[in-house]
């Protein structure tokens, strides 16, 4: 054979050694420039009163009075805290009432996804063969729709006046067999006035869980697939019901999703935002009945032009959700 | 003959209890589908129709009326979704390249203090969004790039869950002989991602671009932090804008909803099961 | 042809154990050299040191005159085989062939010659725009085989690349193995766990054992005169009998409560054995009660059509002796007892550091 003239190789620019550091760098670079110095920065200005836009040197140094400030401390009386003036006086205070919309939202909201998404995970793994990625396609999708996009279309559909959801609603609640409505207990015979305050939160929390109730059902479903299918086979040999079966094999095999979905859930509605914002066209409704934690921090931001107390409002809200992660990994994390 | 199995009767009760079950899941389905449905409906009628009662539940012909009011309200309606798309085009591409680079280097090189970097990275992922809030404000005012596509794009051009995938990806399909075989044939640390590894990644490549581009098509916080003249307003902001605007008829904003939701919606329709396998592929193994 | 030598290498992983430690090896121009050893010994390490795949921690790695310890593995001239081919699956047989030469820089019409040349040596020019994917095992191999060849090393590096087919192709590849050494004259060096693809393919053998070498020769010295008890019972199959002697009084070995044998080799050497090692096929065995024998038991029997292996208890030893006799033997049953002697001058002596004594 022919020797093949070799010529001399390109020199490296990039050695071995050196390679994986510059290939993970970008990552880094990006998250220090646009990740981690602000946050530190954010707490250095949750410690000053700064319009955001001045320069810096028109800081003045508040120490913690942002933080306090924005508690509210002062003037509640403890003594009378088993009482319904206190909670009150607690729920007229704005990061207060925030926290507790965004908890009850959160609730409202969150619960029932995961109490529908697991049933329904397990009867689509179950019953459906062929028609299942349909219908898993069709619950998936309000996950990735535009949130204000489909928010408008909502804020249509719950009018009072005209809405459909209302005329569903009395549909079905004035339906009657031979004189005889049989939902009228359950639903509605007259229009509701989705318009009143009472009802925003209520709104806001469908929403929220039309949207994620897709999305736990996907992550429930995916969790099924990895238990094993002898499992089930051994239990239908001891003769154990569909029902036994669920409760000693199927809920204890998705306890680590159930952890993983609910963790989730968790951290993803303490920062609820957008689903709030765009229904309540960024008001946070009639007495800020829908304003959650997030809004909040960015009212004060943005209209009261005041960051130093806006950042003290997010490092407040940080240590919430981490003291929330936290009790959450106490109670629902699985020991292995 | 008759086979023990087929003569074995189920108790009747079971199926009444599958025929609810299976009521239930079509009944959910339609919850999932009405708004879309009515989206649609509403786009095609007057505002007169859709204020009436009972509503409309079928189409009606007022669609390109609406869709002539919706552009005279907001002449750069258009111009938007060209924006977005193109944002969306850039971030995907950005982060494709990126996240690959990196999950290969997590996946295939062996570095010091590999797993603590990855860990950092993934550490990342727990940070909740709205701390980052006000001090993306901040940083963008002091670097001037309010306004400017580069403070939606820029950020998050190479995101954790990104690598998170990819590095996934890569270690369950690329063998490690691979790489030893390009080094051995003379090629450069970054010629063997962009000449070995990139063609072969196409399926996670894929994946990760429909994750990111509807991320980014569909953010609306970001978009709302740092852009604030009407003439720079992605989709989701110019379709807020419209939100208590005088004059404006639902109709007009079903359309301008309708035409924000269709690229995912035709997106989803060909790639749901790739784009459903994708999400959950992280979730299930981690 | 070039010469390998490695000088004092070391590697460790971790900067604290040492996966190989103080290994000295000189390969001479043109050897076909084999590594062997038990699984975790080693070789693939020491192989990818050589290739510059892997960091040598200590020492010097050489081919000819020139160090290459800071050369990337493209630069050095080695060219490596791999066990799980390797090949680029998204690149036609043509391209990956050519693909070395690419990257080195070679032109394209020189590359498509060299790749058309070394097709045809290896028989694969008919499917050079097919995918590895289409390919079968055995053509897998020779593609890889020929991306080796395409870049005309000075060394061929080889890790286990047989394992992955199946014994009749491996027989045929072993051949072309060994044709192709003839025919190119090139170094290559041959990682394998396979005794027999050792002891056919290799001019000289390397025994490695947790990272250091226990002997390097031929396949012949190997068999013949083992430096001590790992080489001599890893080299042959089935492995060599070792039993613990003692005693040594008035020129005989008391080996467990079996009986004694004279010493079989010169004193004063003699007085330090420890063990002595029968291979099986040099068992022979005599009725029981014979003189300077063995009391030995059969327990079990396999015939193997052209050789037959009997397993044997011998007083006191907790170890079955193995016997290799020729042909099919229908002499023994489970149960008899015989005397177990070694053929002259065929038995092998260890100290009690298990360094053979001669
Ligand atoms: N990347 C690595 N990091 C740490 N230790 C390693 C690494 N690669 C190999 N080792 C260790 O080095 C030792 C030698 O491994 P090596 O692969 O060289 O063995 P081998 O002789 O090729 O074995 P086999 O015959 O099974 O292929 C083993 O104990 C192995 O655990
Ligand atoms: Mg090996």
């Amino acid at each position: 054979m022919q020797p093949t003239e070799r010529n001399r190789p390109r020199k490296r620019w990039l050695s071995k050694k050196w390679a994986p550091y510059v290939f993970v760098s970008p990552f880094f670079i990006l998250f220090a420039i646009f990740g981690l110095f602000p946050l530190l920065f954010s707490v250095y200005v949750s410690l000053f009163r700064w319009d955001g836009v001045s320069p810096l040197s028109q800081m003045k140094w508040e120490g913690f009075g942002n933080y306090l400030y924005v508690l509210e401390l002062e003037g509640l009386d403890f003594r009378t805290v088993f009482t319904q003036a206190f909670w009150q006086d607690v729920y007229s205070r704005d990061f207060w009432r925030s926290l507790y919309n965004t908890l009850w939202i959160g609730v409202v909201a969150g619960l029932p996804q995961h109490l529908i998404a697991i049933p329904l995970a397990v009867f689509i793994h179950t019953q459906f063969r062929r028609a299942r990625n349909g219908i898993l396609a069709i619950y998936f999708l309000p996950f990735i729709t535009q949130t204000v996009a489909i928010v408008l279309v909502f804020q249509a559909l719950f009018s009072a006046k005209f809405g459909v959801i209302n005329s569903l609603l009395t549909g079905i609640g004035q339906w009657e067999v031979a004189g005889f409505a049989p939902f009228s207990l359950m639903f509605p015979t007259e229009p509701v006035d989705w318009a009143r305050p009472q009802k925003t939160p209520w709104i806001v929390a469908f929403v929220v869980w039309w949207r994620y109730v897709g999305w736990n059902t996907v992550l429930y479903l995916a969790a099924l697939q990895t238990i094993p299918k002898d499992l089930y086979e051994a239990a239908r040999v001891d003769g154990a019901s569909p029902w036994r079966q669920f409760v000693h094999i199927t809920l204890p095999q998705l306890r680590p999703m159930i952890f993983f979905a609910v963790t989730l859930t968790l951290i993803g509605n303490l920062q609820l935002f957008e689903e709030p914002y765009v229904l309540t066209a960024g008001t946070g409704g009639i007495g800020q009945v829908a304003e959650t934690s997030a809004m909040y921090m960015l009212r004060v931001a943005m209209t009261d032009g005041d960051f130093g107390t806006a950042s003290a409002v997010a490092w407040l809200l940080f240590m919430f959700v981490a003291l929330l992660t936290w009790m959450n990994n106490r109670v629902l994390k699985p020991k292995d | 003959m008759y086979s023990s199995r087929k003569t074995k009767r189920r108790p009747a009760g079971a199926f009444t209890l599958k025929l609810i079950a299976y009521g239930i899941v079509f009944a959910g389905a339609v919850v999932m589908l009405l708004p879309f449905y009515f989206m649609f409906v509403f786009a095609t009628h007057a505002n007169a129709d859709i204020l009436s009662v009972p509503p409309p539940y079928w189409f009606g012909d007022h669609l390109l009326e609406n869709l002539k009011q919706l552009m005279a309200m907001r002449p750069n309606f258009w111009k938007s979704i060209g924006w977005s798309l193109s944002i969306a085009a850039a971030t995907t591409a950005l982060n494709l390249f990126f996240c690959a680079l990196a999950g290969y280097a997590f996946a295939m090189l062996d570095f010091r203090y590999r797993e603590t970097l990855f860990g950092l990275i993934l550490a990342t992922l727990l940070l909740p969004s709205f701390v980052s809030m006000i001090p993306t404000i901040l940083l963008m005012q002091q670097i001037g790039w309010i306004n400017s596509s580069k403070a939606l794009i820029i950020p998050g051009a190479c995101g954790a869950l990104g690598i998170f995938m990819m590095r996934q990806y890569i270690s369950s399909v690329l063998p490690r002989d691979l790489v030893d075989a390009a080094r051995m044939d003379a090629c450069g640390e970054f010629d063997i991602f962009l000449r070995v590894v990139l063609p072969l990644i196409g399926p996670a490549l894929g994946t990760l671009a429909l994750i990111t581009f509807i991320g980014s098509y569909n953010n609306f916080v970001g978009a709302l932090l740092v852009l604030r003249d009407q003439e720079v307003y992605t989709l989701p902001l110019v379709l807020r804008s419209l939100q208590g605007t005088n004059g404006v008829t639902w109709g007009a904003l079903s359309i301008g909803a309708a035409i924000a939701v269709l690229p995912l919606l035709a997106l989803f329709v060909v790639y749901s099961r790739r784009l459903i396998d994708g999400l959950t592929a992280g979730a299930v193994k981690g | 042809m070039t010469p390998l030598s490695l000088k004092k290498i070391g590697k460790s992983y971790d900067g604290r154990n040492y996966v190989i430690r103080d290994l000295n090896l000189e390969i001479r121009a043109g050897e076909f050299m084999v590594f062997v050893g038990p699984s975790g010994c080693g070789k693939t390490t020491l192989l990818r040191m050589i290739a510059g795949l892997e960091e040598i921690s200590e020492g010097e790695v050489a081919f000819g005159d020139s160090v290459v310890n800071e050369l990337d593995p493209g630069e050095r001239g080695a060219a490596m085989v791999f066990q799980s081919y390797a090949l680029y699956p998204h690149m036609t047989v043509a391209e990956n062939l050519g693909f070395g030469l690419k990257m080195s820089g070679v032109a394209k019409a020189e590359r498509e010659r060299a790749v058309n040349d070394v097709a045809k040596v290896l028989q694969i020019d008919h499917m050079l725009s097919s995918k590895p994917k289409s390919l079968s095992g055995g053509q897998r191999q020779r593609v890889a085989i020929g991306r080796a060849i395409v870049r005309n090393p000075k060394v061929f590096l080889f890790d286990e690349p047989l394992s992955n087919l199946d014994a009749a192709l491996r027989v045929q590849m072993r051949i072309e193995l060994a044709r192709l050494h003839k025919q190119l004259g090139t170094t290559m060096i041959y990682v394998t766990h396979d005794q027999v693809e050792a002891m056919t393919l290799g001019q000289r053998i390397a025994v490695f054992n947790r990272g250091r070498i226990e002997q390097v020769g031929t396949p012949l010295e190997l068999y013949e005169r083992p430096e001590n008890r790992f080489v001599a019972q890893f080299i042959g199959s089935p492995k060599m009998n070792v039993l613990a002697a003692s005693g040594n009084e008035a020129g005989r070995l008391k080996i467990h409560s079996a009986g004694t044998i004279p010493v079989p080799i010169a004193q004063p050497a003699s007085s330090a054995i420890a063990a002595i090692g029968i291979r099986p096929e040099d068992v022979v065995l005599h009725e029981a009660g014979t003189p300077d024998t063995l009391a030995a038991s059969v327990t079990m029997i396999e015939h193997l059509g052209d050789a037959t292996v009997l397993y044997l208890e011998i007083d006191g030893a907790d170890q079955p002796v193995t016997a290799k006799l020729h042909g099919s033997n229908k002499q023994y049953s489970p149960g008899d007892t015989v005397g177990l002697a070694c053929v002259d001058g065929k038995m092998h002596c260890f100290n009690a550091e298990g360094a053979a004594i001669r």
